[in-house]
C-alpha cells in the first residue's frame, strides 16, 4: 500500500507542470476593475462645480455646509476662500449632477440663517442644523458656474408667477424691502426693491405682486403708501387715517382702482407708476388732463393752499394749481384792480367728459359760455377749524348779461367775487353805515312831542273821573238800591200763591191724577182700536176658549 | 533540489504536515495522523499572498477616502473618515483613543503590508536577512493581525447602540466594507504565505526554469 503510494508521489515531476501564474491573480485584476469602474462612475456623475461670491461666510464650513433647493440636498461647499480683492469670500460649492441643468445665469444663492425682523421668524431649522446655502434657478438661458450670492433671501423667489411693477416716489415714505402690497387690507405681494435715484431726488420701488392678484392691476390702477397712521387738516376738514396693524408697523403699498374710473386693459409693467403718499392723495393729485385759468381774488388768499380744490356748488371740479404773488404786473393804476391771480386748473374727467385733449377744448368753450352767464369765482371757506379755503364756482346776477372771459397775462381769466366771509363783512358794514345815516335826533324830538300831548290826554281823563265820582255821591244815585229792593220783595210775594200749600197747586195736582186713570181705562180700546181699526163699526169676533177635551167613552 | 538549505526538512526528503505538525517522509502525499494533504511546498503560495495582498493595498485607499461613519446629529449629518475620526479625537483631546485608532485602524494595516511584502520579497531576491528575522517578522503579523478590526467594531457597536432618529443616529458608511475586505484580505494573504519559503534559498531564474521543469 505505502509502495503504490510511494511510486505514485515519486515521479512528481511528471505530472503536468503548473501554470506559471496563478489564478488567484484575478481578485486583483477584479478589484481593480471594480474600482477603476467606480473611480470612472464618480468623475462621470460628478456634478458641477459653482463658484459663488459671498460678503462673508458667516455660518459657511468647507465640507460640512449643504446646498439645498427646495429642502433637498443637493451639493455641499467643498472650499471657503478669501476673494481677490480680499473683501469678500469666495465659496466653491461641488452640486450634484441632477442640478447641472438649473444652473443658469440668474440663478440665486444666499445663506439661510435664523433670522428675527419685523416679517417673522425664518430659519428656525438652521439653528440646530446649522446654516445652508439655498439655490433657486433662474429662468435664463445661459448657463453659468459663478454667481453673486444674496446676502438676504429673495422676498419672491424666482419662478413664481406674478408681475413686477415700478413704483416712483417724491417723497420719503420709507418703504421696507418685504413689506407687504395689499389689495383692499389683503396681502398679494411684496415690495422687493428700493433704491433712491440720487439725480432725480426720487425713491424707487420695485413690487411684486404674485399670480392670480395680478390680474387686480389694470392701467387705472393707483398706488399708494398705506404706512402708518396719516393725518391732515385741510379745506375738507381733519383726517386721521389709521390703517391695520400690521401696516403700522411695518407700512406697505396699496392699490386699487378709483371708483370714478373704468377698470382699464391690462397693467404695463414696464411703465413707471407713481406712488401717492395716501389715499386721498390718489383722488387729489392723480393725473388729469388739465385746463388751466387764472382768477383775479380781492379777498385775502390767506389760507388758500396749493391744491386745494375748485369746486362748482360743491361739486369737485379743478384744483388750485398756483397763487401767483405778482403784484407788480398788475393790470391797471386802480387800488381795486390790484388783485391776486390764482391759477386754477379744471379738470374735465372730474365733470363726465372724457380724460382727453379734445375735451380740454370743449371746457374752454363751455367755460366761455358759462361765464357769460354769469358764472363767477369766489373764495370760500373750506373749514372754519383750519381757515382753509377753497375756490368755489357758481352763477350770481343770472339776469344780467355778462362779458365772459378776459384776458390777463395770455391767460383766461374767469371773474370773481368777493368770496361770502368777505361778502357778510361787507353787508355789515352797509347795516352799520345804514345805522349811522339814519335821522335819530328828529325821532326823538317828534317821541318827545308825542309824549307830551300824552301828557294833555291824561290830565283830561282824570278831570272826567273825577266827574264820575261827584255823581255817584249824589242822594238820589243812592237811593236806587232801596227801590230795587222793594221790587223784588213784591216779586216774591206773587210766587208764594203758586207754592205747595197754595190751593191753586192741590188743584192742579188732582187734575193730573184724574187724567192719568181717565188714560189707564182708555188704554184697552185704544189696543182694540190698533189691531182692528174697523171694530168701531163691526163686532169684534170673540174667540172661544180652548177646552180640554178627554178621552171618548166609545 | 538546490533550493532548500541544507537544514531543512525538504532538503533531507522529509515533508511536515501544516495541520498537525508530524514529519513524514516527502513521498507521503497525506498525513498519516491526520489525513490533511501534505505538501513539501504549499502551490502558489507567494503568487496568492502577493495577490491578496494588491487587492488589499488597493482596498485600503477606499477604505481611507470613503466615509466610516455617518453621524446625524441635530439633522446636522457628519463624515467622519479614518483619519478624520482621529483627527478629530486628537483635537478633542482624547489622544490615547486616537492613539488606539490609529496603531489598529491605519499603522496596522500597513504594517502588516509591509511586513508580507517584505518576506515575499525575501523568498524571491539574494540579499535578505537572516531566517531567523524573518521568522520573528512572519510570527509579528500572525500577532497583531488580529487587532485590525477594532475600527469594524466601533463601527459595528455604535450603529448597533446609537440610533434616535434624527436627534442623533450613526450609519455605517462604505468604507467600512472596504476596511473590512482590507483587513480580511490581509488575514487571508497571511494564511497563504507557506512559512516555510522563509528558510529557502531565494529563487533565481535558474532554480525557477529547473523547478518547473
Amino acid at each position: 500500500m505505502q509502495e503504490t503510494n510511494q511510486s505514485i508521489t515519486s515521479q512528481p515531476s511528471d505530472i503536468s507542470p503548473h501554470n506559471k501564474v496563478s489564478k488567484v491573480w484575478l481578485i486583483p485584476m477584479l478589484a481593480l476593475v471594480i474600482s477603476c469602474w467606480m473611480v470612472a462612475d464618480t468623475y462621470l456623475n460628478k456634478g458641477p462645480e459653482v463658484v459663488i461670491s459671498f460678503a462673508n461666510a458667516e455660518g459657511l464650513e468647507a465640507g460640512k455646509t449643504r446646498v439645498k433647493t427646495l429642502n433637498v440636498d443637493i451639493g455641499y461647499v467643498s472650499r471657503v476662500q478669501l476673494n481677490e480683492s480680499r473683501d469678500g469670500v469666495v465659496v466653491h460649492a461641488t452640486l450634484d449632477k441632477q442640478v447641472s441643468e438649473m444652473l443658469t445665469e440668474n440663478a440665486q444663492f444666499w445663506v439661510v440663517k435664523p433670522k428675527i425682523g419685523s416679517g417673522g421668524i425664518s430659519g428656525l431649522g438652521t439653528l440646530t442644523s446649522g446654516s445652508y446655502i439655498e439655490f433657486v434657478t433662474g429662468d435664463s438661458a445661459r448657463a453659468s458656474l459663478v454667481f453673486q450670492g444674496l446676502e438676504e433671501a429673495p422676498i419672491t423667489a424666482k419662478g413664481i408667477a406674478g408681475v413686477r411693477l415700478n413704483l416712483v416716489s417724491e417723497q420719503g415714505d420709507s418703504l421696507n424691502i418685504g413689506e407687504p402690497v395689499l389689495y383692499r387690507g389683503f396681502e398679494v405681494g411684496r415690495v422687493e426693491r428700493s433704491d433712491f435715484n440720487i439725480a432725480k431726488r426720487e425713491v424707487h420701488y420695485q413690487i411684486f405682486v404674485r399670480s392670480p392678484y395680478s390680474e387686480l392691476l389694470t392701467e387705472n390702477t393707483y398706488f399708494w403708501n398705506s404706512s402708518g397712521i396719516d393725518f391732515s387738516a385741510n379745506a375738507q376738514g381733519i383726517n386721521v387715517n389709521v390703517g391695520s396693524i400690521e401696516s403700522i408697523i411695518r407700512g406697505g403699498v396699496a392699490f386699487d382702482v378709483p371708483i370714478d374710473l373704468p377698470l382699464g386693459d391690462a397693467i404695463r409693467d414696464d411703465k413707471l407708476h407713481t406712488l401717492y403718499p395716501d389715499k386721498n392723495s390718489v383722488y387729489e393729485q392723480r393725473q388729469y388732463a388739465s385746463k388751466e385759468f387764472t382768477v383775479l381774488f380781492e379777498d385775502s388768499v390767506r389760507g388758500l393752499q396749493q391744491g386745494a380744490p375748485v369746486e362748482y356748488r360743491g361739486i369737485r371740479v379743478g384744483t388750485v394749481k398756483n397763487i401767483v404773488s405778482v403784484l407788480g404786473a398788475q393790470d391797471g393804476d386802480d387800488a381795486t384792480q390790484r388783485r391776486i391771480p390764482v391759477v386754477i386748473s379744471i379738470e374735465p374727467a372730474r365733470i363726465g367728459l372724457t380724460n382727453e385733449q379734445a375735451s380740454l377744448d370743449r371746457i374752454s368753450h363751455l367755460l366761455e359760455k358759462w361765464t357769460k352767464q354769469g358764472l363767477k369765482a369766489s373764495l370760500k371757506s373750506g373749514s372754519l377749524l383750519t381757515g382753509s379755503l377753497f375756490v368755489d364756482l357758481d352763477y350770481y346776477d343770472v339776469t344780467v348779461a355778462h362779458v365772459g372771459l378776459k384776458r390777463f397775462n395770455g391767460e383766461d381769466v374767469i371773474p370773481s367775487v368777493s368770496g361770502s366771509l368777505a361778502q357778510i363783512e361787507q353787508k355789515v358794514f352797509a347795516i352799520l353805515d345804514k345805522f349811522e345815516q339814519m335821522p335819530i335826533n328828529i325821532t326823538i324830538d317828534s317821541i318827545n312831542t308825542m309824549l307830551d300831548s300824552a301828557n294833555t290826554t291824561m290830565t283830561e281823563l282824570n278831570q272826567a273821573i273825577g266827574q264820575v265820582k261827584k255823581l255817584l255821591s249824589q242822594s238820589q244815585t243812592q237811593a236806587i238800591p232801596t227801590h230795587l229792593n222793594q221790587a223784588l220783595e213784591e216779586l216774591s210775594n206773587t210766587l208764594k200763591g203758586f207754592n205747595q200749600q197754595a190751593p191753586v197747586y192741590n188743584e192742579l195736582e188732582q187734575t193730573l191724577v184724574d187724567f192719568q186713570q181717565l188714560m189707564r181705562e182708555a188704554q184697552p180700546f185704544i189696543k182694540e182700536l190698533n189691531n182692528k181699526p174697523n171694530s168701531l163699526i163691526f163686532e169684534s169676533k170673540v174667540e172661544m176658549d180652548i177646552e180640554p177635551k178627554g178621552k171618548s167613552n166609545e | 533540489m538546490p533550493r532548500y538549505s541544507a537544514g531543512s526538512a525538504a532538503a533531507n526528503g522529509l515533508v511536515n504536515c501544516t495541520e498537525c505538525g508530524l514529519v513524514s517522509d516527502n513521498t507521503v502525499l497525506i498525513c498519516p495522523r491526520c489525513n490533511a494533504k501534505l505538501s513539501v511546498r504549499r502551490t502558489y503560495s507567494l503568487q496568492i499572498t502577493l495577490a491578496l495582498l494588491s487587492t488589499a493595498l488597493l482596498l485600503f485607499i477606499p477604505a481611507n477616502l470613503l466615509p466610516m461613519m455617518i453621524t446625524e446629529k441635530l439633522g446636522q449629518v457628519e463624515y467622519n473618515t479614518i483619519l478624520g475620526g482621529i483627527i478629530l479625537l486628537w483635537k478633542e483631546g482624547s489622544e490615547p483613543i486616537a492613539a488606539v485608532v490609529f496603531i489598529a485602524s491605519v499603522l496596522v494595516p500597513i504594517l502588516k503590508f509591509i511586513i508580507l511584502f517584505y518576506l515575499c520579497v525575501c523568498s524571491m531576491s539574494r540579499d535578505a536577512i537572516s531566517a531567523k528575522a524573518r521568522g520573528h517578522l512572519y510570527r509579528l503579523t500572525e500577532l497583531i493581525g488580529r487587532w485590525s478590526m477594532v475600527d469594524i467594531f466601533v463601527v459595528a457597536v455604535l450603529v448597533a447602540l446609537i440610533q434616535l432618529d434624527h436627534l442623533l443616529n450613526v450609519q455605517p458608511g462604505t468604507g467600512t466594507i472596504a476596511f473590512a475586505a482590507v483587513v480580511v484580505l490581509t488575514m487571508f494573504a497571511a494564511n497563504a504565505f507557506d512559512p516555510r519559503i522563509l528558510w529557502d534559498k531565494p529563487l533565481t531564474r535558474e532554480d525557477q526554469d529547473s523547478a518547473r521543469n
